[in-house]
């Protein structure tokens, strides 16, 4: 058994595994960040929260493990929940991906994770981002449909005359912005919270009570919706 | 999208012809429709396809489970027609057909939502249907036998056992905050239940990686499994068939440039009124259901 090959051997030059992290835990951490993903959106809705918070498990493995795991994190949760709601929710791996890499790059090699104004930022951007991504397939593949409350302000905004893309993107900024801030520092607090084992080498600061982020998050989104109402009557008129 | 209660789907033991089937001609099945109702904007074509879902549904006797499971898509799909109505999501110019305050109302958009809303449909139909005849066992040795790397397989099964565990897990802790005087619903509850969540799966996610890595996992050499499929000879006739027809379908599509028949949905202007306050009623009412929902107190 002397030479029984060793099945995680930490390897250093891989550009994936810099963590020197076990393969193994790696392959285990995933799967959990994926499942937490999809059970996420299943606890914002057992809370009755008006945010999905699906992205939580992204964002925690894409900071703690690197944006390139985080990108494979989410595509297996949309991989997975294409078992569930069916294979049309799958063009949407892309924003969990854009998502991945922007909260690893962010925190791991922009430094944006170092402060707390920082690490709102990042989170302001990654909605941005992946409402960005987003838009395009919802109006493509659900003619501009979610399914959620947010639609009903994507029929307001037509109704004065705003085009899709354009009413999608805004009523879908607004649900963003709030959804992936919150998701954000829940994961910063969860990041705080592992073992020190996985989260040392991670230049990241530490979690703040989430009722002054949720102030910040209202001021953003009441800001984004003046500016989204704004652009919609120049649109109309 | 979030999701209301349990996760509906998985496999439905039977004993079905449906389940015998081997999973590639399945999961070709599934490839299959996707691409025909991404390349095909003919309305017969895609409510045919999901009829044929259901019938194989049928067949396969997961008919209630299906129907059950496929209730998810009347919010998205009701929102779906009013906003296609609205704003038709094909090129201009559109006919008008129909004007309501503010709100105009376009014929191209009755029909694209029909298109759209039928792509959808056919798809999670064919798609439930499979998921709920095949054992997820037999699905994952059957992605191994077509190379899909060993490791990506491992966690894509792990994270369909995971997600029960979890979602046990998630009850278990809120009903222990909520013991403890915590609030059952909105933001305070967010970290006090989602941290306990998260840090107590990666901190249990520690052991299975020692109990994996003394099983040898990652280690090269051929790996064998203890689940054996085997396709009959009939099933790779149905694959064979499903391609034929498929490629069939696709083609025509592709040369009558998308094989549109919206000259065949003639409305009246009263009909897609009807049908735009009938699905903004039903979305606008499920929203404000889960509303009252959310401010009920719990």
């Amino acid at each position: 058994m002397t030479n029984a090959p060793v099945a995680s051997a930490p390897k250093k030059s891989s550009r994936f595994n810099r963590n020197n992290l076990p393969t193994t835990l790696i392959v285990t951490l995933i799967p959990v960040s994926v499942a937490l993903n999809i059970v996420g959106g299943y606890i914002a809705s057992a809370l009755r929260l008006p945010v999905y918070l699906d992205m939580i498990g992204t964002a925690i493995s894409a900071i703690v493990l690197g944006p390139w795991w985080g990108a494979l994190v989410g595509i297996l949760t949309n991989t997975g929940s294409a078992l569930i709601t069916g294979p049309v929710s799958l063009p949407f791996a892309l924003v969990n991906v854009v998502g991945a890499l922007l909260w690893g790059y962010g925190v791991r090699s922009w430094g944006l994770g170092r402060t707390i104004p920082r690490f709102f930022i990042l989170n302001i951007i990654v909605a941005i981002a992946c409402t960005v991504v987003a838009a395009p397939i919802i109006v493509l593949v659900f003619g501009g449909a979610t399914g959620n409350g947010a639609d009903a302000l994507t029929g307001t905004f037509l109704a004065v005359g705003q085009n899709l893309v354009g009413s999608v993107f805004s009523s879908n900024i607004l649900t963003s912005l709030a959804d992936k801030i919150i998701a954000g520092f829940v994961a910063l607090a969860i990041i705080e919270a592992l073992p020190k084992s996985l989260t040392q080498n991670i230049d990241i600061v530490k979690a703040t009570p989430l009722k002054g982020v949720l102030l910040a998050v209202a001021g953003v989104v009441v800001g984004a919706l003046i500016v989204v109402v704004f652009l919609a009557i120049t649109a109309g008129s | 999208m979030s999701m209301q209660g349990a996760l509906p789907v998985s496999l439905i033991p039977g004993d079905s012809v449906l389940h015998r089937v081997h999973p590639l001609p399945k999961m070709i099945w599934v490839v299959l429709y996707v691409v025909v109702a991404f390349m095909t904007q003919n309305i017969i074509v895609l409510y045919g396809m999901a009829l044929l879902a259901l019938l194989l549904g049928i067949i396969g006797g997961v008919v209630k489970p299906l129907l059950k499971a496929a209730f998810i898509i009347v919010p998205i799909g009701s929102s779906l027609l009013a906003l296609q109505l609205m704003a038709p999501a094909v090129e201009q110019p559109w006919t008008q057909i129909a004007q309501l305050g503010p709100i105009t109302l376009y014929e191209d958009g009755l029909y694209y939502g029909l298109v759209l809303l039928g792509r959808i449909v056919a798809c999670l139909l064919m798609a439930l249907v499979v998921v709920m005849t095949t054992h997820p066992s037999d699905l994952f040795t059957t992605l191994s036998k077509l190379k899909v790397p060993y490791t990506l397989n491992f966690m894509m099964a792990m994270t369909l056992q995971l997600i029960p565990v979890f979602q046990r897990e998630v009850g278990i802790i809120l009903s222990a905050q909520k013991s403890r005087g915590m609030k059952g619903n909105g933001f305070q509850a967010v970290l006090p239940s989602f941290v306990p969540v998260f840090v107590g799966a990666i901190e249990r996610v520690q052991q299975l990686s020692i109990s994996l890595e003394s099983r040898g996992f990652g280690s090269a050499g051929h790996k064998t499994s203890y689940r054996q499929v085997r396709g009959k000879a009939s099933d790779w006739v149905l694959a064979v068939i499903a391609i034929a027809a498929a490629a069939l379908l696709g083609t025509v599509s592709i040369m009558r440039g998308g094989w549109s028949v919206s000259e065949l949905l003639v409305v009246e202007p009263a009909t897609a009124v009807a049908v735009w306050v009938v699905s903004a009623s039903v979305f606008l009412g499920i929203i404000a259901f889960a509303l009252i929902l959310s401010f009920r107190k719990s």
